[in-house]
């Protein structure tokens, strides 16, 4: 056995490796899941807000309706690849930090088929709404979220609570990045009695890769107070939301980060002060001082990373345990792979490594062996 | 192997009066099948001369050959390699590694092929008479048997020069006869020198010194 080794000394003094080994693996464990939690709220958020306005930008009359002469000058634009009369309706999801709205789109149905290739959602089970019925397709995710299945009704006609307008049933089934869901237009077209949807609500569909361009077009468009939703706009919003949590979050981290660092710097200020003496013994006995100080860095970053590991593969098995177990079932998908979730779990090892080098560094320039050996004679 | 101190001297500074002098102009020579005692009274600078004589302090002046080389021109992973490769120390205190169990220790000098150190560390217990399994560690031991693991530490390499500050301190007087006539034996490769006050466990010394207020009485 290497005297040096951190393996003999640790096997003697249990409670000492406990001591430096749990605070940094409890600290992974809740950055992990704390990031995994809020980082898939925002991210649900991202996919209902932001990810379908990718494929589009919309108008909806607001008070008044939709000038012709506007809809014209989009359809005759050069970046313009279609403009579908649509009326945009949502429905709310629950994340674990707040409600979140979905958009159900009432297009006819070419329209509808287009829409959903642009934004690469298809049908997983069911089918799409008839023409002109009361039927509606949701992504699989927010039917999860709602607790509806194949079959069940929903709408503001049958629960108050509910957003949707009207009455709906349930017909189909939506995998894909953007959460969204679809309905007949000519449906709320014959509820509604109205003979031209395009002085409602339209939906402008780009050319492949001229999307910027076109809503840099339909920015500059005298709209009359109709609201225009578009990239841009969904990103701005979201993104001043999502800032808010995410600095609550940092002060979490760094609070986290810091009271961890100055815990395990401390105890290991302690514990290689109570080891000066075998550090004077093993000096005097001509160990080198560079290897024992390097022998005792490399022991507090082996110790840091295995403690690292091991809180970031019990968070990921409570994690995937959760997923399988509610998360899923509940139409909550954990992000567990994004780089947000697992950057400031991996930043605690090292912040509390810098803090150790710093506590061990601080004995050994101080330490001098025949002092502490002197001491004793 | 020959080691020579030269006019030896270590003062320590005091801020308010006048320094300390731990050690006044000593000379002394040790060569191999030399066994020199530095006999004194506790604060006499015994403990101090052995650390100078093994390079583990710098004296104020005066210096340290080794072989005709200054140990003052050696730098610090220099002398920690000559030390850990040649010389044997054994301290007042036994200083075992509580971690490790008996056998790490006795092996605590040896960087290489330590199995057959491990065999050599077990004969070199047997003959310094600790009867206990070399599996157990220092605390399950006695203050007296921690001391013989002490002292085949220090001979485990069989070192070329050997420091021993007190080594019977804390073991009854057949043990300590016994651990010197151990030490003895190494005099055909080793020269050394043992710092005590018990004149008796010098009696196979070639030299025997006083030594007082730092310095050695004619």
């Amino acid at each position: 056995m290497n005297p040096l080794s951190a393996l003999a000394y640790y096997r003697c003094f249990r409670k000492r490796l406990l001591l430096l080994f749990l605070p940094v693996m409890l600290c992974v464990m809740v950055l992990f899941l704390i990031q995994a939690v809020i980082v898939s709220s925002i991210q649900l958020e991202h996919r209902a807000f932001v990810v379908t306005r990718k494929a589009y930008t919309s108008i909806q009359a607001k008070g008044k309706p939709i000038s012709l002469d506007t809809i014209a000058a989009i359809r005759l634009h050069e970046n313009t690849a279609r403009v579908a009369p649509c009326i945009l309706s949502h429905t709310e999801i629950t994340s674990l930090l707040s409600r979140i709205g979905v958009r159900v789109y009432l297009l006819g149905d070419p329209d509808m088929r287009l829409l959903m290739e642009r934004m690469d959602v298809s049908l997983v089970s069911g089918r799409l709404p008839a023409a002109g019925s009361d039927e509606i397709v949701l992504h699989d995710v927010v039917a999860r979220n709602k607790g509806l299945a194949v079959g069940d009704r929903l709408g503001s006609d049958l629960d108050p609570s509910e957003t949707l307008l009207g009455a709906y049933t349930l017909v189909g089934l939506l995998e894909g990045d953007a959460l969204c869901g679809f309905a007949s237009l000519e449906n709320w077209q014959t509820v509604h009695d109205v003979a031209v949807p395009e002085e409602y609500g339209i939906l402008v569909m780009p050319q492949p890769g001229r999307l910027a361009a076109l809503n840099q077009f339909v920015a500059y468009l005298p709209l009359s107070g109709n609201e225009l939703s578009s990239l841009p706009v969904s990103t701005a919003t979201l993104t001043e939301s999502a800032n808010r949590i995410y600095l609550l979050l940092n002060t979490v981290f760094v609070a986290v980060l810091l009271i961890n660092a100055i815990c395990v710097s401390f105890l290991t200020y302690l514990f290689t002060l109570s080891r000066s003496r075998e550090f004077a013994v093993l000096n005097a006995i001509g160990y080198s001082r560079r290897a024992i100080f390097q022998r005792s860095l490399l022991d507090v970053l082996i110790l840091n990373l295995l403690a690292a590991a091991t809180g970031l593969l019990f968070s990921l098995l409570v994690a995937l345990g959760l997923q399988a177990t509610f998360f899923l079932a509940a139409g909550r998908p954990l992000t567990l792979l994004s780089l947000q979730v697992w950057l400031p779990a991996l930043c605690v090892p090292l912040a509390s490594v810098l803090a150790e080098m710093v506590a061990i560094r601080s004995i050994f320039s101080r330490l001098d062996p025949m002092q502490l050996l002197d001491q004793d004679a | 192997m020959q080691l020579d101190a030269f006019e030896l001297s270590l003062v320590y500074p005091v801020l308010s009066g006048p320094p300390v002098v731990a050690l006044d102009h000593v000379n002394l020579t040790v060569r191999t099948g030399d066994l020199i005692g530095v006999l004194g009274p506790s604060g006499s600078g015994k403990s101090t001369l052995l650390y100078l004589l093994a390079g583990l302090k710098k004296p104020s002046s005066g210096a340290v050959f080794l072989d005709n080389q200054d140990l003052a021109s050696h730098n610090d992973d220099e002398l920690e390699r000559r030390r850990l490769a040649s010389f044997g120390f054994i301290f007042q205190r036994h200083y075992l590694l509580p971690h490790l169990d008996l056998l790490d220790n006795i092996l605590l000098p040896v960087q290489h092929n330590r199995p057959q150190a491990a065999e050599k560390a077990r004969q070199l217990a047997g003959e310094l008479g600790l009867d206990v399994d070399l599996k157990r560690r220092p605390h399950e031991l006695s203050v007296g048997q921690r001391q013989l693991v002490a002292v085949a530490r220090a001979l485990i390499n069989d070192p070329v020069l050997i420091f021993a500050d007190e080594p019977t301190a804390s073991l009854d007087s057949e043990t300590g006869l016994r651990v010197m006539d151990c030490l003895a034996r190494q005099l055909h490769r080793a020269g050394m020198v043992v710092v005590t006050h018990d004149f008796k466990i010098l009696h196979q010394a070639t030299e025997i010194h006083q030594l007082r207020d730092g310095r050695i009485l004619a």
